[in-house]
This record gives structure tokens, C-alpha cells and sequence, in this order.
């Protein structure tokens, strides 16, 4: 930008075109000064539309339910916490939503399937990265091939052998199918958070006598620990958002958050309070997590597809 | 010793391949070798061997062209919203102004959310009478819309939802795009004389096509299997079925029907259409890339 702009100033000031210098000059600036406006203008528009749902729903969640579905809005009015005490102090049950249980329930299956997840994904995509054998490059993808498959797609299999072991409606069963579902992206991930290690460092420690285990966990861990961090977030994300699967895997014991959407309106009429504040529960670690792993996120997902 | 060595990649990537074999490859086998049977436990506790006959069924159903038109029309005008508004987006974020990054950090926001309770918010502000989008047009002068009960509007709906979800998804990989384009050719094109349209259009866009590739492929795959937004907000296919894409359509089969041979040959369908459109994309990225060498 600054070397076209040099340019431009030493065109336009030659002798054919001294008199107008200023007043292009000024007229630039105008035009840069409108750019740079329409630029925040739309930005800030897009940043609105993009936030205002889920902070409508936030804000509904900590307004009396009777406030909360006033129209005109209330903008001002009394917060209270009356919602959340109800479904998570009292465990209210609301149009037969337990939404204590299924919190508890997407905690476990989220934590558990992750922690894992990651350690089998870790060794895994440790053996395809260092490791030079028979099949490593066609396993590799085949691995990643697993994930075009659509997951609404896998619910007859999934439901079959989920039925077959005894674990339909079981915690261990969904966080089975979820580990089955996030290997995948995981080993591809941390592989290429692996490549970037170079095998120097192992070598060099294997010289002092460091066995691989060693030196996976003392060099190379702290070395992919954003990687490690990426890749678990969106395991756990991945977990925490599933709904096809929970939908078909759990009947009773094991519903996770995202199954809330089934219930909350019946002929009686909508929850406004116990759903919004529910929403607000469920949406709030992905909400998060978006924040803190903003800066792996690029990377997580264009690993390899853009050259720099 | 060297029997041991050899085995021991294999060792660290047996977990993982019990996993995969165990959970993904054996029940989807299985899957195939159950879309030749007719199996409805409710009206037939023995699976009945029916060879194509499924695959037959499903092409003679009138309700899967119904779900594939939908799902069809779906993805093509939501991957191609979401590709302008967030390539739109992405290049609004690349200038240098400032507060970039709050701009880039509010318009992630929707893009991690839980797809099935993204479509219950949605469902509180599209409510028809209750909602907040309907008092707002209401305030302005339009006039309330029955976004959730009239079926002419069930796939705009879910467009609007699934587009506000997705776009910061482009938006994110264009901008990397944009920011990792080397500076050499556009300087170079900027010195003999290139306006900064020609340089975007003839350096930019060129450089870019690979990854806009990627990205089209990514969301067409992930648009084809639409179901938890749709169940977010009616539980179902929609009011007179108008939100039946392959995916409900898939579902229903199985969980209302019970027809566990035709939901496995559905799924079989499903898979089919993916590999379809990645190999599409696969190849017209390669051949581009064939191209630039």
C-alpha cells in the first residue's frame, strides 16, 4: 500500500499536474476517511447480528419469566436469578426436561470421552508421525476418511452395536461413540502439530538415554501443548454439541444437554424462564472456549490447506 | 528384537484402531450387509432377505425426492450465502482498521454454538407471536411473518439460522486466506499500473481458488446433513413436512418406522451423495492446482 501510495505522490506532483496536488490529495482523504466509516459501519452491524441472539437469550434468562417475554422489550428491569435456582437448585423439572441431569450427563460424557480421546489420539497420531512402517500413509488417511461420514448417517450402525454390547442409554455408551466419532480429527490434528516437532530433539534425548516415552512426555508434550489444548477443545466441543447421537443412543439415564430442544414446549405452554436460562447453560462453554482458542482455531482448521 | 520393533507402531496405534474398527467399520459393514434385508422389528422380528430392494424403495419414494429436492435447494443457497457474506467479511477484516480483532471475536461467536440449541434460540425470536423479529417488523412497518408455522417459509428459516451459524467458518479461512497471500506478485502487479480491483481479481483471487475450494466442499458436506437445526426448532420434519431433508427423512425411517433395513440403505444413499460432491471438489482442487504448475 505505502509503496503504490509513494508512487502515485511522484506521478501526481510532476509539472503537468502540480496545480490539483492538494486537492486530490484532499479528495483522498475524504474518500478514505467515507471507506474506513462504511467498513466499521457494516462491521459493527455483522458483530451485532452475529452476538444479539445469544445475548437476547442471556438476558431473557435473568429477567422474571413475565418480564422476559414482554413486548414491547424490557430493556430495564429488576435481574433476578429466579430461573437458574430453579432448574439447577431445585432440579425443577420442566415439561419433563431435567436440565440438572442432562448438565451432569454432558459434563461426564464431555469430559470423559475427551481425556480419552486425546491420549489414544495422541499415541496414535505419534506413531504416524515418527514412526516409518507399511501402510502408515494409507492408514493416515484412511483415518481421516472416516470423518466424511455424515453422523445422522451412522445412527443405524451406531444404534445396532450400541444395542448389541448392552450400552444403549448407558454414559460409557454415548462417550464410546463420541471417542469412535472425534479419533479421527484428533489424530489429524496432533499429527500435524507433531510434524512441526523436529525429530532432532527426540534423537538428541534418545542419545542421553531417554526412552520414547520419556521423551514424549518430557520434550515433546510441552512442545504441542496448543495443539494438545485445540484438539481437546473441539473434542470436547464436539461432544458437548452432539445431538443426533445422544438423540438416538440415550433414552432416560444418559440425555445430554443438546436433547432439551424436544421438550420444552407443550400444550401447557413455552418455560421462557427455565428454557432461556437452560440455553444460556448449554451455549456458555462453546461460547468460551470460542473466546480463548480463537487464535488455534485458524490453525486447527487450515492446518495444511493454506501455504504460507 | 527386530519383531519387536516392527510391531510397535502398531502397538501405539492399536487403541485408536480398535476403536474405529470396532465402532465404525464392523457396524457400518454390518449396515450394508442389513440394507439388503427388509427388518422392521415391530412388524418383522426376522430380517427378510430383499437384495436391492430397499435401494429400489427409496428411489420409488416420493417423500426422498421431496427430502433430496429440499436438501438440494438448502445447501446451494446457504454454502453460497455463506461464501459471500463471509469472503465479504473476511475482506472487510483485512484492512487495517482498528478493533479488528473485536469484530473478528464477536462474528465468531455463532460458529461453535450447539447447532440443535441455536435452533431453539432462534425458535424464542422466530416465534410468531411472541417473537422479537416479528415485533421489529412490526415496529418498522412489515408486519409480523409466520416464520415458524407457515411451510412457504420453513427452508428460508432454516437458511437464515444455518447461514447466521456458518458464516463465520468461511469468514475465518478466507481471512487466513487473505492474510498468508504473498505480498511479491501484488506489489509487482501494483508497479506496472494495476488498479487495486485488477490486482485482486487477476493476483488475489487466483492465488486464493484452492482454499475457496476447500472451504465450498467443507460447508457443502456439512450442509447435505442438516437434521439437528431442523429438530431445534419443530422436533420434526416441519410443519407439513416442508423441512424434510434426507437427513430427518433418514431419521424418521428409522425411529418412527422401525424400517431399520431401508434407514440403513438411506444411509448408504447419504454416503454416496458425500464421497459424490467430495470427489467433485477433490478433483476440480486438483486439476487447479495441476494448473498453477
Amino acid at each position: 500500500m505505502k509503496q503504490s501510495e509513494t508512487l502515485e505522490r511522484i506521478w501526481t506532483t510532476s509539472a503537468a499536474r502540480a496545480p490539483s496536488a492538494a486537492r486530490t490529495a484532499t479528495r483522498r482523504r475524504i474518500t478514505r476517511a467515507l471507506r474506513a466509516t462504511l467498513i466499521y459501519l457494516t462491521l459493527s452491524l455483522a458483530a451485532f447480528l452475529s452476538v444479539f441472539p445469544v445475548l437476547w437469550i442471556a438476558l431473557m434468562s435473568i429477567k422474571r419469566p413475565v418480564d422476559a417475554v414482554a413486548l414491547p422489550p424490557k430493556l430495564i428491569f429488576a435481574p433476578t436469578l429466579e430461573s437458574y435456582e430453579a432448574i439447577l437448585v431445585q432440579g425443577a423439572v420442566a415439561s419433563s426436561v431435567n436440565i440438572r441431569g442432562y448438565l451432569i450427563n454432558s459434563l461426564l460424557i464431555g469430559f470423559g470421552s475427551t481425556l480419552v480421546t486425546i491420549v489414544v489420539s495422541l499415541f496414535a497420531a505419534y506413531a504416524l508421525s515418527r514412526f516409518r512402517f507399511r501402510g502408515s500413509g494409507l492408514l493416515g488417511f484412511a483415518i481421516l476418511a472416516t470423518r466424511m461420514l455424515p453422523p445422522i448417517a451412522t445412527i443405524v450402525p451406531m444404534l445396532l452395536i450400541m444395542n448389541t454390547l448392552g450400552l444403549y442409554d448407558t454414559h460409557l455408551g454415548l462417550g464410546l461413540a463420541y471417542l469412535a466419532v472425534n479419533a479421527p480429527f484428533a489424530v489429524w490434528m496432533l499429527r500435524g502439530f507433531l510434524d512441526d516437532v523436529p525429530k532432532e530433539l527426540e534423537e538428541a534425548a534418545a542419545i542421553d538415554g531417554c526412552s520414547r516415552i520419556q521423551s514424549l512426555r518430557l520434550i515433546v508434550l510441552p512442545l504441542i501443548a496448543p495443539g494438545l489444548m485445540a484438539a481437546s477443545v473441539y473434542s470436547f466441543l464436539l461432544a458437548w454439541n452432539d445431538f443426533t447421537l445422544a438423540l438416538v443412543l440415550t433414552a432416560r439415564e444418559a440425555k445430554t444437554l443438546p436433547l432439551m430442544v424436544m421438550s420444552f414446549f407443550t400444550a401447557e405452554g413455552i418455560a421462557w424462564g427455565p428454557m432461556s436460562a437452560a440455553v444460556t447453560i448449554a451455549l456458555a462453554p462453546p461460547i468460551l472456549f470460542v473466546l480463548v482458542m480463537q487464535r488455534y482455531l485458524a490453525r486447527g482448521l487450515t492446518l495444511g490447506a493454506v501455504k504460507g | 528384537m527386530i519383531a519387536r520393533r516392527a510391531l510397535t507402531p502398531y502397538l501405539w496405534l492399536a487403541p485408536v484402531l480398535a476403536v474405529l474398527l470396532g465402532l465404525m467399520v464392523y457396524p457400518w459393514l454390518w449396515s450394508l450387509y442389513l440394507s439388503l434385508y427388509r427388518w422392521n422389528p415391530l412388524k418383522n422380528p426376522v430380517p427378510a432377505f430383499v437384495g436391492l430392494g430397499n435401494y429400489l424403495a427409496i428411489l420409488g419414494d416420493a417423500e426422498f425426492y421431496t427430502a433430496l429436492k429440499n436438501t438440494v435447494l438448502l445447501t446451494v443457497i446457504t454454502v453460497s450465502l455463506e461464501f459471500v457474506l463471509g469472503f465479504g467479511l473476511a475482506l472487510l477484516l483485512n484492512t487495517n482498521i482498528r478493533g479488528r480483532a473485536f469484530f473478528r471475536t464477536a462474528c465468531l461467536v455463532p460458529m461453535m454454538l450447539t447447532p440443535s440449541i441455536v435452533g431453539l434460540a432462534w425458535k424464542v425470536l422466530l416465534h410468531d407471536e411472541m417473537g422479537l423479529v416479528n415485533w421489529v417488523l412490526g415496529a418498522v412497518g412489515i408486519g409480523p411473518q409466520p416464520w415458524m408455522s407457515s411451510p412457504s417459509y420453513t427452508l428460508l428459516t432454516v437458511s437464515i439460522i444455518q447461514v447466521w451459524q456458518h458464516v463465520p467458518f468461511v469468514m475465518l479461512i478466507m481471512l487466513a486466506g487473505l492474510q498468508a497471500v504473498p505480498t511479491e506478485p501484488m506489489e509487482a502487479a501494483r508497479v506496472d499500473g494495476a488498479s487495486e480491483w485488477q490486482v485482486f481479481w487477476n493476483v488475489v483471487l487466483p492465488w486464493l481458488k484452492p482454499l475457496i475450494m476447500i472451504v465450498l466442499m467443507f460447508r457443502v458436506i456439512f450442509a447435505i446433513r442438516s437434521f439437528d437445526t431442523i429438530f431445534g426448532l419443530w422436533q420434526g420434519a416441519g410443519p407439513v413436512k416442508a423441512g424434510l431433508v434426507v437427513g430427518v427423512y433418514l431419521y424418521e425411517q428409522v425411529r418412527v418406522f422401525w424400517e431399520l433395513g431401508k434407514g440403513a440403505a438411506i444411509s448408504y444413499v447419504l454416503l454416496a451423495l458425500t464421497i459424490a460432491f467430495s470427489l467433485y471438489f477433490t478433483v476440480r482442487l486438483y486439476r487447479g492446482l495441476e494448473d498453477s504448475r
